[in-house]
């Protein structure tokens, strides 16, 4: 062995292993046409923002109260938990569908560590989407009631990124552990979204096993109540902050457990 | 990864450039606001019940006000304020730029407190007009707390003082002399009023109309004697209320109620909401009643209840014409009120 070169016989330390597979992932889900749609898609809002402000298309709703429907209905309820699915599931999945996840397998790196690598790479990528949308459609929409305004209402915008970089996270994790266990993730990754996620509509407990009602519940304000704001005591802010990190927690460490004992054959 | 990084990059500015917007902005408004209260309401006795305020000015370019002007003439005013106005020579329309009124009820009298009256100049010559009554002996001339200040004993026993910065305090004489004497010892009788404190602390610095008052003002309205007695509303335990309002262009209304507990701003959450069913019921006699209760937002964050809502003006005079009330009396000595506004 010449002196610098690295010890072949072991694997690389998993910060480094992980980190490199982030940079390579990153780079290709950014430079991808699934990015271009979800940008467009979550670039929505912005767009109509700047239609609210130049036009007078709206004289029943001011400028603040569109931002906080935007949030709730529309990046909460739909967007986000779309995105997570459309990138998440396909962090593994991609790979052996494309029939190169035996060459990244073959490599010196411990497999959670390409899970952690994607994962991250997954986050980056979504967040760099989603944020600049938020704050965009905030900037346009809030003005519109004063420059002021943006002030007194700096503490929502800076809760509901949170809860965009949270709603991401969870529903990331979740759709990432789909990824991992099935062959073909979205179709269940769709009926959970369209089907069970609905159960969050629903009056009594039954809710507190979504993922949507921890989500909803933290944003400090809520456009449209539910029916279940009638019948039962909603989450307080800790618990649906516990929840969605907690889920987050449980759904990675089973996805890279699945993933590390899994045998991936090549099709070919 | 160049490239993605650039893109990442550029989100993270975007993001940063939104917040560093918003940030300048609290900033800004903070530097240009007045302070909400004037120092000299921080001497306001600790049993006061409810402090507001009235920008005069923004007021008087509402389309409220246009639509409410004739009750403003002073023919139309209850005796004990015409009183008032033809000892001190003050016209409503013109000359009063920023108003503070207190409610601070006394064991022998509950209607009882005082306002103060910003007008720059257009006050300057109060102090002649009043001068000229105590000399004809309508009004007595008394010295409080060091001021010499005027005594009516008319309708309503009232007292007028003119403080340093041009101002004037008027109010019933108990109320109206404790402040004086409270701030001339440098008094800060009101932070005793720990609800009502923390309630001022959060009225906006801008805007037409803000007031803030701990319950007992609530409870007067929604007893079981009061005009809203018989919707049997029945609330839970309240702290202290805020509520602001913007009158131009349209109506909107900020109401933050904070309860003893987070179950008790849920409790009254669903109340207001109840209350907003009610009323979009009514839609299919009257339509715009369900117009104007889905432009309200109930929401709620720990003990704190928030209520918006924002109606426009055609909106309010549709609603009055279906009811078939006017807004204290449309038209002006002029002509019709311009509800083009």
């Amino acid at each position: 062995m010449t002196t610098g070169a690295r010890d072949t016989t072991r694997a690389l330390p998993f910060g480094r292993a992980a980190r490199g597979v982030f940079t390579l992932s990153f780079d290709s889900m950014i430079w991808s046409r699934r990015s271009l749609f979800m940008g467009l898609f979550i670039g929505l809002p912005v767009l109509l923002s700047l239609l609210f402000r130049l036009t007078d298309m709206a004289t029943r709703i001011g400028g603040e109260d569109f931002y906080h429907a935007i949030v709730v209905l529309f990046y909460v309820r739909n967007a986000l938990p779309l995105m997570a699915l459309f990138y998440a599931t396909a962090l593994i999945a991609e790979e052996v569908e494309g029939g190169t996840l035996t060459y990244l397998l073959a490599r010196p790196v411990p497999r959670p560590a390409i899970l952690a690598g994607k994962f991250a790479a997954y986050l980056t990528a979504t967040l760099t989407l989603a944020l600049p949308a938020v704050v965009g459609s905030f900037v346009l929409l809030v003005s519109d009631e004063g420059f002021a305004q943006l002030g007194s209402a700096l503490p929502d915008l800076m809760r509901d990124l949170a809860v965009v970089a949270l709603t991401l996270l969870a529903y990331g994790a979740l759709f990432a552990l789909l990824g991992v266990a099935l062959r073909r993730p979205v179709i269940p990754g769709l009926v959970f979204l369209l089907v069970w996620e609905l159960l969050a509509n629903a009056p009594g407990y039954i809710s507190r096993f979504t993922l949507s009602i921890y989500a909803r519940y933290l944003v400090s304000y809520r456009a449209i109540p539910g029916i279940n704001d009638g019948f039962s005591d909603p989450p307080s802010t800790a618990a649906s902050v516990a929840a969605l990190c907690g889920i987050s927690v449980v759904c990675l460490s089973a996805a890279a457990m699945i993933f590390s004992r899994r045998e991936y054959v090549s099709q070919q | 990864m160049k490239g993605s990084r650039v893109v990442a990059g550029a989100a993270a500015a975007v993001v940063i450039t939104g917040i560093g917007v918003a940030a300048i902005a609290t900033l800004w408004t903070h530097s240009k606001a007045e302070p909400a209260l004037p120092d000299l309401l921080r001497a306001l006795p600790a049993q006061t019940r409810l402090v507001a305020h009235l920008d005069v000015v923004d007021f008087r370019k509402s389309p409220l006000y246009d639509r409410m002007r004739s009750s403003f003439a002073t023919e139309s005013l209850p005796n004990s304020l015409r009183e008032a106005l033809d000892h001190s020579g003050i016209n409503l329309a013109t000359d009063i730029d920023d108003l503070f009124v207190a409610w601070v009820p006394t064991q022998d009298v509950q209607a009882s407190g005082l306002a103060l009256i910003r007008g720059g100049s257009s006050l300057a010559g109060i102090d002649a007009h009043l001068n000229a009554a105590a000399t004809s002996g309508k009004i007595e001339k008394v010295d409080v707390a060091g001021i010499s200040a005027y005594r009516a004993r008319g309708e309503l026993d009232t007292l007028l003082a003119p403080l340093d910065d041009g101002s004037w305090l008027i109010g019933t004489p108990e109320v109206t002399q404790s402040t004086l004497e409270a701030r001339s010892r440098g008094g800060d009788e009101l932070s005793s009023h720990v609800e009502l404190s923390a309630a001022l602390e959060r009225v906006p610095a801008d805007g037409t109309f803000w007031l803030a008052g701990d319950s007992s003002w609530l409870d007067a309205l929604t007893g079981s004697e009061s005009a809203l007695g018989g919707l049997g509303l029945q609330l839970p335990p309240i702290e202290s209320i805020v509520a602001s309002a913007e009158l131009s262009p349209d109506v909107a209304l900020e109401i933050s109620a904070t309860a003893l507990d987070e179950a008790g701003a849920r409790q009254l959450a669903d109340k207001a909401r109840g209350v907003m069913a009610l009323v979009s019921l009514q839609k299919y006699r009257v339509p715009e009643l369900g117009d104007a209760a889905s432009a309200a937002t109930i929401t709620t964050d720990g003990r704190r209840v928030q209520i918006s809502l924002r109606v426009r003006y055609a909106l309010i005079d549709n609603l009055l014409a279906q009811l078939g009330q006017s807004w204290m009396g449309q038209a002006d000595a002029a002509g019709k009120v311009d509800k083009s506004r």
